[in-house]
C-alpha cells in the first residue's frame, strides 16, 4: 500500500506487516536546534513534499501524489525512484484521477490539468479554467471529465480537446469530488444539498437537503447512494428519487470523508478518530475502532477484509474486520 | 489593654474586589465544567468569526473593510479600558517629580521606598499595574482573531472544515460568500506578505508609535531603561511575528496601532487639565515642567 504522512514523506508500506518497502525521501538525519538536513551521499535526497490532502493513484508502473506545494509527483511503484513531476500555478488540493493512460487532477489556480500519466506532459493544448479552487479528484469517463468548483458550478469538459461541454450551477461550492455512477453524477455542495445530475447534460434529477455540508466521495451501491456530512450523520438516499432508505444515522464527532464499502456494508472514520462499520440494511452502526482520538479524514481503503486508516497524527492502522476490526499494525511501528 | 486599630475598608473598593474575584471564580468553575476548548471556541472563536463574516458580507465583501470595522468596534468596546490606562499614565506621568523625590531621599533604603511609593500610589489613586490590563485583554483576541481569520481565509481543507463547523447555522448568506476573497493589492491575506517587509515595518513602525505616546517617563533609571528597551523590542518582535503570520491578522495590528494612537491623540486633546487636581498637592506643585504631561498642559494653556 502507498500513502503520504503528514510529515510529507511518501511510503511503500508491505500490506501483510505493514513493514516499510521505500521512502520517498529517505529518512531525514536531523540537525539540531530544530533543524533537519537531508541525508548526503544518497541518490534520494530530495525534501520532503508539503502537506498531501488526495488520495495517491496507482497507474501499472508509478504512484501519482498531489501536493499543497503546487506539484504532482509520480514515483516508480518498485522502488520510489521519483520519475516526474508537473508544477501548477497554486496548491493541488485534490487526488488525480488516472483514465486511459491520462492523469486529471485541479488545482487552486482554478485551472484543470490532463497530464499523460507516463511522462508527465500536456495532454490538451491548454488547461480548462473554472471561476475558483478546484479542489475535488475529477470524475472520468469515455467521453468526459467532470469537475466541481468553488465557483458554484459542475463542469463537464471534453476529454480528448479540454474544451468545456456543459456546466451547471448549484447553490453553492463544491469543495470535494464528483462521483459518477449510473450515468449520474453526485456532488455535494456547501449549500448542504446533496445533488444529481445528468452525465449527459448536467439536468438535475434532484437535490436532497442533508444538514451540513457532504464533503467526501458518495459510495453507490446496488441503488442507493451512501453521503456522509460534516455534522456526523450517515445518509443513505435512492439513487433514483434520493428517498431515503434509513433516517440518518448521527455518529459522535464531524465525517470529513466519504464512506468506504466493505462486503456490503459500510466503513466510516470520524474526527473524534472512531470508526464505524454500518449495516446498510438498517442503518445502525458499530464502533470497529477508536484510534483515541486521532481523527480518521479520509475515506478508509479496503482490501478483503482489512481496512486501513490514515490518522491526523500520521498514523497508518490496519484493521482485520474478520477478527472485530483487531488492529493488525500500525506505521511508524510503536515504540517499545 | 492593648489598643487594636481597625483598619479602614472602603465599601466601593470592597464591592469591586468581589465582583473581580466573582468573576474570575465563575469563569474558573465554568471552565472545569464545560470544558476550556468549548469556552474558548463559543465564548471567543465563534462570535468573533461569525462577526467577521457578518461584517464582509455587509460591507462590500471585503475582507480589508471587514477587518477595519471590526477593528474600530474593537477598540470602541475596549476604550474604557484604554481610556482608564491613559488616565493612568497621565497621572503616573505628574508623579515622576514627587517620585524622584522619593527616590532621592530613601534611595538606600529599598523597603522604605517602596512603602513610600506605594503610599504614593494610593493617595493619588494610581494603580501603577493599571496600564497593563488594556494589553492583556488584547492577548487572548490576538489569538482569537489569528484563529478565526486563518479559518475565514481557508486555503486548505482543514481550515475550510473549521469554518464550516464554526459558521452559525442560520447565517444564510454564507453559502454566496465561501471561500471568501482573500486578494488584497499583492497580498494573499491568508499568508504572510511576501514582499516581506512592508506589513513587518508598517506594524513594527505603528506599534512603535503608539508605545512612544502611551509610554510615561520614569524617574526610575531601572524602569526607564526597562521601558525604553520594551518600547523597541515589541515593534520587533510583532514585526517578526508578521513574516510567520497571516497577512490578514498583520492588517489587523496596523489598523488596530492607528486607531489607538488617535485615540491617545484625542483623549489627550479632549481631557481636561482638571485631571490633574486629583493627584496630591505635593506631586504637582514641585516642577512638574519637566513631565512630558506638564509641556502638553503649557502648550493648551499657549493655545488658549
Amino acid at each position: 500500500m502507498y500513502t503520504a504522512l503528514s510529515t510529507g514523506r511518501v511510503v511503500a508500506l508491505d500490506a501483510a506487516q505493514g513493514n516499510e518497502l521505500w521512502s520517498y525521501p529517505l529518512e531525514e538525519a536531523k540537525g539540531g536546534l530544530g533543524c533537519s538536513l537531508p541525508r548526503t551521499g544518497s541518490e534520494n535526497v530530495e525534501a520532503p513534499l508539503d502537506a498531501v490532502y488526495g488520495i495517491p493513484v496507482l497507474t501499472d508502473e508509478l504512484v501519482l501524489v498531489a501536493s499543497y506545494d503546487h506539484h504532482v509527483y509520480a514515483f516508480e511503484r518498485g522502488s520510489g525512484r521519483r520519475v516526474w513531476d508537473f508544477a501548477a500555478d497554486e496548491a493541488v488540493i485534490g487526488g488525480a484521477t488516472v483514465y486511459d493512460g491520462v492523469a486529471y487532477f485541479g488545482a487552486s489556480d482554478h485551472r484543470v490539468y490532463a497530464l499523460d500519466a507516463r511522462t508527465g506532459e500536456s495532454v490538451w493544448d491548454e488547461p480548462f479554467v473554472t471561476g475558483h479552487w478546484v479542489w475535488g479528484a475529477p470524475a472520468v469517463d469515455e467521453d468526459r471529465v467532470y469537475v466541481g468548483s468553488m465557483d458554484h458550478y459542475v463542469y463537464a469538459i471534453d476529454r480528448q480537446s479540454g474544451v468545456e461541454e456543459w456546466r451547471r450551477s448549484v447553490a453553492g461550492s463544491v469543495p470535494g469530488s464528483v462521483t459518477l455512477a449510473d450515468g449520474m453524477l453526485f456532488v455535494g455542495s456547501v449549500d448542504k444539498h446533496l445533488y444529481a445530475l445528468r452525465a449527459s447534460d448536467g439536468g438535475e434529477v434532484w437535490k436532497r437537503d442533508v444538514g451540513h455540508w457532504s464533503w467526501g466521495e458518495v459510495v453507490v451501491h446496488e441503488g442507493y447512494v451512501y453521503a456522509c456530512s460534516l455534522d456526523g450523520k450517515v445518509h443513505a438516499l435512492a439513487v433514483a428519487d434520493a428517498s431515503p432508505r434509513w433516517d440518518a444515522l448521527s455518529l459522535e464527532g464531524t465525517v470529513r470523508a466519504g464512506p468506504a464499502l466493505l462486503d456490503g456494508d459500510l466503513v466510516v472514520g470520524t474526527e473524534l478518530g472512531a470508526v464505524y462499520r454500518i449495516d446498510v440494511e438498517t442503518g445502525q452502526g458499530e464502533k470497529l475502532y477508536d484510534t483515541q482520538k486521532e481523527g480518521v479524514l479520509s475515506t478508509p481503503a479496503v482490501v478483503g477484509e482489512m481496512v486501513y486508516l490514515g490518522t491526523t497524527a500520521g498514523r497508518v492502522c490496519a484493521l482485520d474486520t474478520s477478527r472485530g476490526g483487531a488492529l493488525v499494525w500500525t506505521y511508524p511501528p510503536p515504540k517499545t | 489593654m492593648q489598643n487594636v486599630s481597625r483598619a479602614q475598608i472602603d465599601p466601593k473598593q470592597l464591592r469591586k474586589t468581589l465582583l473581580t474575584w466573582g468573576i474570575v471564580a465563575a469563569v474558573v468553575i465554568a471552565g472545569s465544567q464545560i470544558g476550556w476548548s468549548v469556552i474558548w471556541r463559543e465564548g471567543l472563536i465563534r462570535p468573533m468569526l461569525n462577526a467577521l463574516l457578518f461584517l464582509y458580507t455587509h460591507l462590500g465583501r471585503s475582507f480589508i473593510v471587514a477587518i477595519a470595522a471590526f477593528t474600530v468596534a474593537l477598540r470602541l468596546i475596549t476604550s474604557p479600558l484604554q481610556i482608564r490606562q491613559i488616565r493612568s499614565t497621565r497621572k503616573m506621568s505628574g508623579l515622576q517629580p514627587r517620585l524622584a523625590e522619593l527616590q532621592n531621599r530613601y534611595g538606600g533604603d529599598k523597603a522604605r521606598l517602596a512603602q513610600e511609593q506605594q503610599k504614593l500610589y494610593k493617595q493619588a489613586g494610581v494603580n501603577p499595574l493599571g496600564g497593563c490590563l488594556p494589553t492583556m485583554v488584547q492577548f487572548p483576541i490576538w489569538i482569537g482573531l489569528y484563529q478565526s481569520i486563518n479559518s475565514i481565509l481557508a486555503d486548505t481543507p482543514l481550515e475550510l472544515m473549521n469554518l464550516g463547523k464554526n459558521v452559525y447555522a442560520g447565517f444564510a448568506a454564507f453559502v454566496d460568500i465561501v471561500p471568501l476573497q482573500s486578494r488584497f493589492l499583492w497580498l494573499n491575506l491568508a499568508r504572510p506578505d511576501p514582499s516581506p517587509f512592508v506589513l513587518p515595518v508598517l506594524v513594527g513602525g505603528t506599534m512603535w508609535l503608539q508605545q512612544k505616546l502611551m509610554t510615561q517617563p520614569s524617574s526610575d533609571p531601572q524602569q526607564a531603561s526597562m521601558n525604553q528597551t520594551m518600547q523597541v523590542m515589541m515593534p520587533l518582535m510583532f514585526g517578526y511575528f508578521t513574516t510567520q503570520f497571516a497577512s490578514g491578522l498583520a492588517i489587523y495590528f496596523v489598523i488596530s496601532n492607528v486607531v489607538g494612537i488617535a485615540m491617545q491623540w484625542a483623549i489627550e486633546r479632549l481631557e481636561s487639565p482638571a485631571g490633574q487636581a486629583e493627584l496630591p498637592a505635593t506631586a504637582t506643585a514641585s516642577g512638574g515642567g519637566k513631565a512630558s504631561h506638564g509641556r502638553k498642559k503649557q502648550r493648551r494653556k499657549a493655545k488658549r
